[in-house]
């Protein structure tokens, strides 16, 4: 619990470092409509000429207040930025993992079961291809196939940016309750934006997964295996239980134990491949909003989208310690 | 009958004939190893077969041709032959790779021995900061520091091995934890020889080994970073043969001339793919061994 | 005694057992023909020294060998039946009813994730249609309530809620049975909160749980303080005088032999080299290797100077010894030793042995 405040500050003074010792710390707090005479009274507020450790105070400060800085090419302040964009990334990180795990796990446990047979060797070659893929292009592969080969041979095709149709929108319009758009049309009742949303998240959640699947195969195939070895499967199996059972209920448990710890670095997999896929798929998510910024020299937001990041795969890796305590009854917290 | 006596070489043999069984179980290492071979052999030839000039001739005529007896890939939107560009961008990105792994190793193992080594309080702010580093995800730190130090190859080079060098210090951390209990340590301390001393000569030899093998491991997940990174702006400027780039101006004519966006893509893909066997491969016929 | 008694008399007859395991040196010929019979009532006693093919047999009999391991020659019959013949699906019903087996370290032998009762109750709950008569045979009481009768005079069949809480009450009794304080408690338990003593009497109550024809022991104490291995050896002792069935007990501890076995089978580097009465064996103990053994004991009615080991060490069995496997170690060795592997034979008051030193016996 200690430590992940810690972790967190740490983070805050790299972000400090790069925003303010690296880069301009004024351009953080101005706003184009700035005015000259302004200048001094923003220097004097945020500390900007105080030694270190007192410019660094006022910026965690000002932090925890909610003043990120100010996005010159949003015109709005970073947090204010961030937070409009947030629900997508999360919708399409969750659908992503969610998948990613629905896939990886089962397929990791025939792999373990088959070991060294054909459904074995076809699972390690599509773990071993997913790790390898750059996940851009894949998004741009099936953006071709999908979207553009399957419309030009008059198949139905799936949308190839955006979380939405805009125009079905305007018709069918979705009330905003989670953010979450899938389920805000599902507890409305719209069906049909329902439907659109996720012919829209079928595309950027496969190709941001991929990577991840092959990662959460293999690491659920080895623990299996390794479990499988153990002693106290002897004992299960000279008890004269059926095979199934030695599996499902004796093995498994013990052996999701390391792949949950995995499916904390996964997370991290698909926040760094947000950037990307957002990217190409033109979907309105914080990794687009910091991939534009580059382009459009916004540092104020990059590092916001760098604390936001480091936010979430904090309290995703608080989320896997707990379920390890769960899993593993000698943990104990 | 004649007594069979086991001949003191048996054991040898028998390790021996254990570690070529797996090697040839695993003819898909096998076909990982000779693809990175050629990967490597192509990045550091393929500038002198093929003159680098090709990067910079610009024929607009012949722009966003497909692929073709005269071009086998098609040709990108310069007129340039595409299968002359890839091979000469490999040069570059496997280089890059080649740096980046190169310096997060000089960085990891000297700063992971000397923490735990040391020991002290050295080592608890080394562990701290590794800590920070792994809860931000690797290309959104490389992202923001690239970002910071502005673009440009060398700045994307540097944002990159930031990023890598906590992972292998922990883990030459933990190894020379183990491995200073051992008492040829005591040993050289107690004949008065110092402790960079030590630690230079004797005990990074002796961890170095797994380091190095997660290294060729790590090999195909930072040409993926270099890459994506590429594609978003950073590094190399447009007419520059780098793949992450080609993609990016490949994007824009991704549905009339899709083999732009397609054929780079697979190169990275293939590289990176070579990379992974021939570390798994490296990994596995190391690891079961030593179980055994 | 004639072989047609003995016969009779046999619960579990191991016949002329090979058995090689594959491994990337070569060939390890682990069982070189493993001949014994345990009889119905009886704790036989199966030792030897580390690798000698204990263990093996006793996976040998419950069909628990590794995938490397094949069995080239032999039959196991229990009770007519031969194990090794069985199919997966049959092998399975005799290790839930007929033979239980507890193993030497409770420690990793103990599924650490899951409770002592969830691991308890399944060995019950596995058995679901005969539960109304287990219970009934412990005395436990069933609670009346809606079960279906089986018009066929057999027992009546439990409804599931019943089964869990039937099988709940049947884990407390046998952890009773094993001398566990707070049955109730333990049941709630993961392993890792117990101790290595009631960890062991835990896995015992899982093999008692079955009311097994044969209860397989595989050095259970080894790997216990000594306080507590005295402490379940006084348990077996207790149990053997409860227990309608045979034990199979595997050690290298002559000791533990001694004071719970009713006859020995002395095993060397995967042959059975000699077997008696325990009186008799301890009495009169014919093979050499027998006599090392006996020998290396520190005994503490008998003045001794120094302990006397036997020479040399144990064979490798990817390349054995010819002839008799101890033939390299044996002080008595001759000619023939080397040339012919010595068989089993009877030299009166149940005692055999295998070895070139005692011709012809009788049969």
């Amino acid at each position: 619990m200690f430590l992940l405040v810690f972790v967190l500050i740490g983070v805050t003074m790299i972000t400090f470092f790069l925003s303010q010792v690296l880069l301009d710390p004024l351009a953080l707090y101005m706003t184009e409509r700035t005015r000259e005479d302004a200048i001094p009274a923003i220097i004097a507020y945020y500390h900007l000429n105080d030694p270190w450790p007192i410019r660094y105070v006022t910026y965690v400060w000002n932090l925890l207040q909610g003043d990120w800085g100010y996005s010159r090419s949003l015109s709005q302040p970073v947090l204010v930025g961030m937070a409009a964009r947030f629900p997508a990334t999360m919708e399409l990180a969750t659908i992503a993992i969610i998948w990613t795990l629905v896939a990886g796990i089962p397929f990791g446990i025939i792999s373990a079961l088959k070991n060294n047979k054909l459904p074995d060797h076809v699972s390690r070659l599509v773990a071993l291809t997913g790790v390898s893929t750059p996940v851009f292009w894949l998004g741009l592969i099936l953006q071709l196939v999908f979207f553009y080969y399957f419309y030009l041979l008059g198949l139905p095709h799936l949308p190839s940016s955006g979380r939405y149709d805009t125009t079905l929108e305007i018709k069918n319009p979705v009330q905003q309750i989670t953010g979450f758009m899938v389920l805000d049309t599902l507890l409305t009742g719209n069906l049909v934006m329902f439907q659109d949303v996720l012919a829209h998240l079928v595309l950027p959640s496969f190709a941001l997964g991929f990577i991840s699947l092959g990662v959460i195969m293999r690491i659920m195939r080895s623990s299996m295996l390794e479990v499988l070895r153990q002693d106290y499967i002897i004992l299960a199996r000279s008890k004269g239980l059926s095979e199934r059972v030695v599996i499902y209920r004796h093995a498994l448990k013990n052996a999701m134990i390391p792949t949950v710890t995995i499916a904390g670095l996964a997370v991290a997999g698909l926040l760094g491949g947000a950037p990307l896929t957002e990217t190409v798929f033109a979907w309105p998510g914080m990794g687009r909003l910091a991939v534009n910024a580059i382009g459009r020299n916004d540092a104020p937001l990059i590092m916001g989208f760098t604390l936001i990041a480091a936010l979430i795969l904090v309290s995703a890796n608080l989320i896997v310690d707990i379920l390890y305590a769960y899993l593993d009854p000698r943990i104990k917290y | 009958m004649a007594l069979q006596r086991p001949s003191s070489w048996s054991p040898a043999i028998a390790e021996l004939k254990f570690a070529l069984h797996l090697l040839l179980q695993n003819k898909v290492v096998l076909v990982g190893t000779v693809i990175s071979v050629g990967v490597l052999i192509t990045a550091a030839i393929g500038p002198i077969i093929i003159s680098p000039e090709v990067a910079t001739s610009i024929y607009l005529p012949g722009r966003l041709d497909p692929p073709s007896s005269a071009h086998w890939l098609g040709t990108d939107d310069y007129g340039r032959d595409l299968l002359q560009i890839i091979i000469l961008s490999t040069r570059l990105d496997i280089s890059a790779a080649l740096i980046i792994v190169g310096a997060d190793l000089l960085i990891g193992v000297l700063l992971g021995a000397f923490s735990g080594f040391v020991g002290g309080k050295f080592d608890e702010v080394m562990m701290r900061i590794t800590d920070i580093f792994f809860s931000i995800p690797g290309l959104v730190l490389a992202l923001a520091v690239a970002a910071a130090l502005g673009r440009g190859l060398n700045n994307l080079i540097v944002a990159i091995i930031i990023v890598g060098w906590p992972g292998y210090t922990r883990i030459l951390r933990g190894l020379v934890l183990a491995e200073k209990e051992r008492l040829y340590v005591d040993a050289l301390r107690s004949l008065g020889i110092g402790r960079f001393r030590i630690i230079l000569r004797h005990v990074i030899p002796n961890t170095i080994y797994p380091v190095l093998v997660q290294s060729t491991l790590d090999l195909g997940g930072i040409i993926l970073t270099f890459a994506g990174l590429s594609f978003l702006g950073f590094g190399a400027t447009a007419l520059t043969p780098e793949l992450g780039r080609l993609i990016t101006t490949g994007q824009s004519y991704i549905f009339q001339a899709p083999w732009l966006v397609a054929f780079p893509g697979l190169a990275i893909l293939i590289i990176s793919l070579a990379f992974n066997l021939m570390g798994d491969g490296i990994r596995d016929v190391l690891d079961p061994r030593l179980r055994r | 005694m004639s072989s047609a008694t003995e016969k009779n008399d046999a619960l579990l007859q191991v016949n002329n057992v090979r058995l090689d395991f594959h491994t990337y040196a070569g060939e390890v010929k682990a069982l070189d023909g493993v001949t014994f019979l345990v009889k119905k009532g009886e704790a036989l006693g199966l030792v030897g020294e580390s690798g000698c093919g204990k263990s093996v047999t006793a996976l040998t009999i419950v069909g628990l060998l590794p995938e490397n391991a094949s069995v080239t020659e032999g039959e196991i019959l229990l009770a007519g039946e031969n194990l090794l013949a069985m199919t997966h699906d049959q092998i399975r019903k005799v290790r839930a009813n007929k033979i239980a087996m507890v193993f030497q370290d409770p420690t990793t032998f103990l599924n650490p994730v899951l409770t002592i009762g969830e691991q308890l109750e399944e060995v019950f709950l596995l058995n679901s249609e005969r539960l109304a008569n287990v219970a009934a045979e412990r005395k436990i009481e069933v609670e009346a309530g809606k079960e279906e009768q089986d018009t066929s005079g057999a027992a009546p069949k439990l409804a599931r809620s019943r089964q869990k809480k039937v099988a709940k009450a049947l884990s407390i009794d046998v952890l009773s049975q094993v001398r566990l304080a707070d049955p109730e408690r333990t049941l709630k338990q993961y392993p890792h909160e117990l101790s290595g003593g009631m960890r062991q009497r835990c896995m015992i109550a899982m093999a008692l749980a079955r009311n097994p024809l044969l209860f397989i022991a595989d050095e259970i104490t080894t790997a216990l303080d000594v306080t507590i291995q005295a402490q379940i050896l006084e348990l077996l002792r207790e149990l053997k005088t409860q227990l309608s069935g045979s034990t199979l007990l595997i050690t290298h501890d002559l000791g533990v032999v001694a004071e719970l076995c009713d006859r020995v089978a002395v095993m060397y580097a995967g042959n059975i080299i000699e077997l008696a009465d325990v009186k008799e064996l301890f009495a009169n103990p014919l093979h050499p290797y027998t006599q090392g053994l006996m020998r290396a004991i520190p005994m503490i009615d008998r003045r001794m100077e120094r302990l006397e080991t036997i020479p040399g060490s144990v064979p490798d069995l990817i390349y054995p010894p010819s002839g008799c496997r101890f033939h390299p170690r044996c002080p008595f060795a001759f000619e023939k030793c080397k040339l012919e592997k010595p068989e089993l034979l009877h030299v009166g008051k149940g005692h055999t042995v295998a070895c070139h030193l005692y011709g012809e016996g009788k049969a």
